[in-house]
């Protein structure tokens, strides 16, 4: 259906059906078949309709920002409606517009009747922790111990009398130890782990690899194997249940193997496989120099740093960061080198820089989709 | 670079937090939040540019920066106050700790439908406002538009 002269649509009208589009899309299960061929014929209906859906799924995005006053939700039923004011205020430090304060007291009242918050679990820093793509985050530690998660990253935080044990369940963090001799730190990766007493590292684990760089003291890599091979991986690696020390120690349900000693300056992969008994092995263990450590770790300063390398790693690694997919077709376009130095998130600047300086065009295929090919003079 | 400036200014501050240990359970509940939400708004955009709707929509979430969207939240925080508190405590449930429409259901002992309901009146209500009250937005966010030369697309 295609009309050259579209009847003076009933915006209002047509907002409101955008917004039943809207929601039926936000809903928890996917739309049918059936549903999206109706949805593509309302949308062929005039741009109007397109546009209309489209400003509202944006602004819809845009609203996810709201997540920054999220608070624990406990059950239903119970209440304690007092502290929960309070607390907002904890959860949105950056109080910036007068006018904003006023809205969330409004709000605050407003759910408050609807769910309370668990009063006690604020002693211990045990839990879950987690960034999204595209966000960092510090955390201090209950021992004062410092972890900076990289984007899309989360680990788990298991402290006992004897231990202080992580699990990096996914992505990247960098660990500053504080020093207690008695409680080694040990961070578990894969079948992976690291420990330190006292000493600054950072942990990547990424598909089958483990990398450890250590920017401080010195830590102790170790493979640590299940016997059990039924059980799940993160069950038989409970950390609580493999000794720290001793090579070769067969405990209940784990295989701890010393692999080696790595010291400031030094990094190494491990490789890791999950699901299989073979021992972890270092693949390699380097020196790096410190030129190459602070581009290595420049993410801790939220940047990324390139320095000549193949744009395919440079994509790689942008992409770890943001939503918007790259696409490269052109084998002699991935391996173009790149440098310079970007600020994370910044990912429309280093398109910029890719056109202006290495003679390649960027091409917007979507919102969340580009292509990267080599310019046409 | 803005972006740099911004990301120094954020760290330094979540290293205060600190102090207030009940800001790390905080930051928990916020990142499941957003990793749903962003989820779905990835999925949503999907579904539309999979039905052809993707060469008039120009989206504006994925290009703003966060300095911008943080602007936005206290505008957003006024609309939502402007909402029937039903409404309100839906939409809240939805956009602020990112649950599902079952769950909310759930909870308010309501119909999925009419959780639903609540969300379409709750968007487009929030909308109407934040268009109404544009004024509010900095000054700066507009200059920063032109400067990146991105056009919004909405005219």
């Amino acid at each position: 259906m295609r009309e050259n002269i579209v009847e003076f649509p009933d915006r209002k009208a047509i907002e409101e059906e955008a917004g039943a589009w809207l929601i039926k899309l936000d809903g928890d299960s996917a739309p049918s078949a059936e549903e999206l061929t109706s949805l593509r014929e309302w949308l062929e209906r005039s741009p109007v309709h397109r546009e209309q859906l489209g400003s509202l799924a944006d602004f819809w995005g845009k609203m996810n920002v709201l997540t920054e006053l999220a608070v624990p939700l406990g059950h239903p039923e119970d209440r304690a409606n007092r502290s929960f004011v309070e607390s907002l205020r904890h959860a949105i430090p950056r109080i910036r517009r007068a006018g904003f304060v006023t809205a969330v007291f409004v709000i605050g009242v407003g759910i408050a009747s609807s769910f309370w918050l668990r009063p006690e679990p604020f002693l211990s820093s045990n839990g879950l922790y987690a960034t999204a793509v595209g966000q960092q985050q510090p955390t201090t530690l209950a021992d004062g111990s410092v972890v900076l998660l990289n984007t899309n990253s989360q680990f788990t935080v298991d402290y006992d009398n004897e231990y202080r044990n992580i699990r990096l369940l996914q992505g990247e963090a960098h660990f500053t130890v504080a020093k207690s001799a008695a409680r080694p730190f040990r961070v578990y990766a894969g079948n992976g782990r690291v420990q330190a007493v006292g000493t600054a590292f950072s942990v990547y684990l990424k598909d089958n690899t483990i990398d450890v760089t250590v920017t401080e003291g010195e830590v102790v890599l170790a493979s640590v194997n299940r016997l059990d091979k039924n059980r799940l991986p993160q069950q038989s690696l409970h950390p609580s249940a493999v000794p720290s020390s001793g090579s070769n120690t067969i405990v209940d349900n784990g295989f701890v193997e010393i692999l080696g000693t790595i010291k400031a300056g030094e990094s190494a992969t491990l490789r890791s496989f999950l699901d299989a008994d073979t021992v972890s092995t270092i693949n390699a263990i380097e020196t790096v120099e410190a030129q190459e450590m602070a581009k290595r770790l420049s993410w801790r300063e939220g940047m990324l740093t390139f320095a000549g390398d193949p744009l395919e790693v440079v994509v790689d690694e942008i992409s770890r960061y943001t939503t918007v997919s790259i696409e490269i077709t052109d084998p002699a376009v991935r391996a173009t080198r790149i440098g310079g130095r970007f600020p994370i998130g910044e990912t429309d600047a280093m398109f910029d820089h890719l056109e202006a300086n290495f003679g390649l065009r960027v091409t917007r295929l979507s919102h969340d989709r580009v292509l990267v090919s080599v310019a046409e003079d | 670079m803005a972006q740099e400036a911004y990301l120094r200014a954020y760290v330094a501050e979540q290293q205060k937090e600190i102090d207030q240990p009940k800001a790390y359970l905080f930051r928990i509940a916020r990142n499941i939040a957003l990793t749903e939400l962003t989820k779905k708004s990835k999925k949503i955009t999907d579904y539309l540019e999979e039905s052809g709707a993707s060469e008039v929509i120009e989206y504006g979430a994925a290009a703003d920066s966060e300095v911008e969207a943080r602007e936005s939240l206290g505008l957003y925080c006024e609309a939502i106050a402007a909402l029937p508190e039903k409404c309100r405590q839906v939409f809240l449930l939805r956009k602020v700790h990112g649950l599902a429409h079952k769950q909310i259901a759930e909870r308010m002992s309501l119909s999925v439908s009419s959780v639903e309901k609540y969300l379409l009146r709750g968007i487009l209500e929030c909308k109407a406002f934040v268009q109404e009250h544009e004024g509010y937005v900095p000054n700066r966010e507009a200059s920063m538009m032109a400067e990146s030369g991105r056009g919004k697309g909405k005219q």
